[in-house]
């Protein structure tokens, strides 16, 4: 099982305000950092029109640390490719491969905020299918010849993208997120790789999302040994439980809830969105019993049950919006250090 | 006089290696005292990888806003700007290739009037809060029922009803869009066009925008940009009108043969004509972004900003 760092999305929010132009700069420093404790991987996130900054393009910053680290996989996580032109989106995914020698791994998602399509003038109805036409745009245009492309949904007449990627064929392509079983299916018929939200995903959903990918992965006849997929989610990790305790009370349930509420998942019981959660509200504790957190012993038992689920890929979300320089650091080399030889010693069981 | 390179990126062949000595040579074009340096494309990724490698110098991208959403071309820019500690400069023209259009659902007709609601839309968005935008061809946010009693397609979000907090709005209908991150220049990134006809020099200075021109129609363009500019009565200090060319600086006096080409002293006089004649304040080189050129490419820049700049300030 491989190990990723996540997701990274440059963040102000109202609990803890700080300079963007800062945070642009710190995660360039955290990704030379991750590179060195051992992470394989570093994600970054986009969500748009969000009121505390959260990163709407996330090629320009997988650029920046594409020329300050030699190996980690730079990880988008995930790309909305619904709310843009694939052609437009293989083409940065190309200069970004050529400007790290083929480390560019796509993670993307469905987007589920209407106002990040309204934004953008896009209707959101048809996602799932325009997602998978979208994935075959990229694979023909990152295959380096030109291509017709007659979808339902984009149409393509010779195109050709001025560059090809750096091993002359699409890097690796995830479909990140999704809490249902059609998108779990439609990842495994689309013959990509397959990560599950973790945060709020529990354990027995999560593995009914893997067996529905795993099932139609084999149905559509894909080669058994190409499958991948894995999960994201926070981690808080401290040399104390109650340390740990602080880290998710101060840093991770502030923004994640904010979130949630604001992006009007959290709904009443006359399904009326919940604007500000009261202290106390259920999603709390189902948040908190998804995380991975504890100390070094409690978070190995935590990643064990992904990893008995056949996980090939970890993606620690240590970087919660909310977070604090010297924390994030120390979590990360705590993780690295008592974590994650525990699982590369067992690399691909 | 300031001085720039609009560097054309090298996509064939090697382009791993054609990116890192792209590059490697804009950290020397940075040392020896060049202002600005262009990417004359839309890869916005080579823009930061340049901000990422450099400390100072102007940073500038070539957009082709009718081509991307506006809305995303002012993030981008927004967080390149973030990434640079400042140092965007957004450069935005008119003209798209043949190919550039087959991969696009706009028509070449639209591009034009496009273009000019697309930047509208970014240097609004980059400025304001909430707003709306009905223009002919841009229609932000989708659903918007807002409607504008001035005709203008700008709509600001009104203080009445009273403001909620963005974090409670959930499920609340979309009016109003905010652009996120707003970019760290204040008011906005610089934004220059790249004007190729007197009616888009024009649109520039009734904006405000400044302007790069062609060497070879520098003289025409540049006397239509003054001209508008007075008229809507800004003064020339606000823009910067900046000419691109072919810049060749020799030790070899025999090469005096061409416009802006040949010996410091040629070329300083080439130079001084062309003030004359437009007003350049800025001389972006033309530069691609071959290996083999380089070379020779960075001798003439440095005799530039040695032996030419040196000799032009006014």
């Amino acid at each position: 099982m491989k190990f990723w760092l996540g997701l990274y999305g440059m963040q102000s929010p109202r609990t803890y305000p700080r300079s963007l132009a800062w945070s642009y700069a710190e995660v360039v420093r955290h990704a030379i950092e991750a590179e060195r404790l051992g992470f394989e991987g570093i994600g970054i996130t986009e969500h748009h029109f969000w009121y505390d900054g959260y990163c709407p393009s996330v090629f320009p910053v997988l650029a920046a640390i594409a020329r300050r680290t030699n190996r980690i996989e730079l990880v988008t996580g995930a790309l909305l490719p619904l709310l843009r032109d694939p052609l437009q989106i293989a083409h940065e995914v190309a200069v970004i491969d050529q400007l790290s020698r083929g480390r560019m791994t796509v993670g993307m998602g469905y987007g589920y905020r209407p106002e990040e399509f309204e934004g953008f003038e896009i209707e959101m109805k048809s996602r799932g299918p325009r997602f998978s036409e979208a994935v075959q745009v990229m694979r023909l245009a990152l295959s380096g010849s030109p291509f017709t492309f007659e979808g339902k949904h984009f149409q393509y007449n010779n195109a050709c993208l001025p560059l090809t990627a750096y091993k002359g064929r699409c890097p690796d392509i995830w479909l990140a997120g999704g809490s249902f079983t059609a998108t779990a299916k439609r990842a495994g018929r689309l013959g990509v790789s397959y990560w599950v939200p973790g945060t709020g995903t529990p354990l027995e959903l999560v593995e009914e999302l893997i067996n529905a990918y795993r099932e139609a992965w084999n149905e559509a006849g894909h080669p058994p040994g190409d499958m991948r997929f894995g999960l994201a989610t926070d981690v808080a990790i401290a040399p104390s439980q109650e340390e740990a305790e602080e880290i998710i009370n101060q840093d991770v349930l502030p923004v994640v809830a904010e979130q949630l509420a604001g992006f009007g998942f959290i709904k009443d019981e006359n399904g009326v969105p919940v604007r500000e959660i009261p202290d106390g509200h259920p999603i709390f504790d189902m948040l908190r019993s998804t995380f991975c957190t504890g100390t070094p012993a409690q978070v190995n038992e935590a990643v064990e049950k992904y990893h008995a689920l056949g996980c090939n890929m970890f993606m620690a979300r240590i970087v919660e919006a909310n977070f604090r320089r010297d924390r994030i650091l120390s979590e990360m080399k705590l993780f690295a250090d008592t974590v994650m030889p525990h699982f590369s010693e067992r690399a691909g069981t | 006089m300031k001085l720039g390179v609009m560097i054309k990126p090298n996509n064939k062949g090697l382009v791993a290696d054609n990116y890192d000595g792209m590059l490697d040579l804009i950290t020397k074009v940075e040392d020896i005292g060049f202002a600005t340096v262009w990417i004359a494309g839309h890869e916005i990724s080579l823009a930061a990888a340049v901000a990422e490698v450099t400390e100072s110098i102007g940073v500038g991208i070539m957009t082709k806003p009718f081509l991307v959403h506006p809305m995303k071309t002012a993030e981008d820019a927004a967080v390149l700007d973030l990434m640079s500690n400042g140092r965007l400069l957004l450069g935005a023209d008119t003209v798209a290739t043949s190919e550039e259009l087959a991969a696009s659902v706009v028509k070449q007709e639209e591009a034009w009037p496009r273009f000019g609601e697309a930047l509208d839309i970014i240097t609004k968005s980059w400025s304001h809060d909430g707003f709306a935008y009905l223009g002919d061809h841009y229609h932000v946010p989708l659903r918007t029922t807002v409607s504008s009693d001035d005709g203008q397609p700008f709509v600001r979000e009104p203080s009445e009803p009273s403001f909620i907090q963005p974090w409670q709005r959930a499920g609340m209908p979309f009016e109003y869009v905010s652009l996120q991150p707003k970019p760290l220049q204040i008011p906005h990134p610089p934004v220059f066009v790249s004007a190729h006809s007197e009616k888009v020099a024009r649109w520039a200075a009734s904006r405000g925008h400044s302007l790069i021109l062609e060497s070879d129609d520098a003289a025409s363009l540049s006397s239509a940009y003054w001209e508008e500019l007075e008229k809507t009565g800004r003064r020339r200090e606000e823009v910067t009108l900046a000419v691109a060319a072919d810049i060749h600086v020799t030790e070899d006096e025999s090469t005096d043969l061409t416009y802006l080409s040949g010996s410091p002293d040629k070329v300083v006089g080439d130079i001084r004509k062309l003030v004359q004649d437009t007003g350049v304040f800025h001389l972006l080189c033309r530069l691609s972004g071959d290996m083999p050129t380089q070379e020779a490419s960075l001798r003439s820049l440095y005799l530039l900003a040695s032996e030419v700049r040196p000799n032009l300030e006014m």
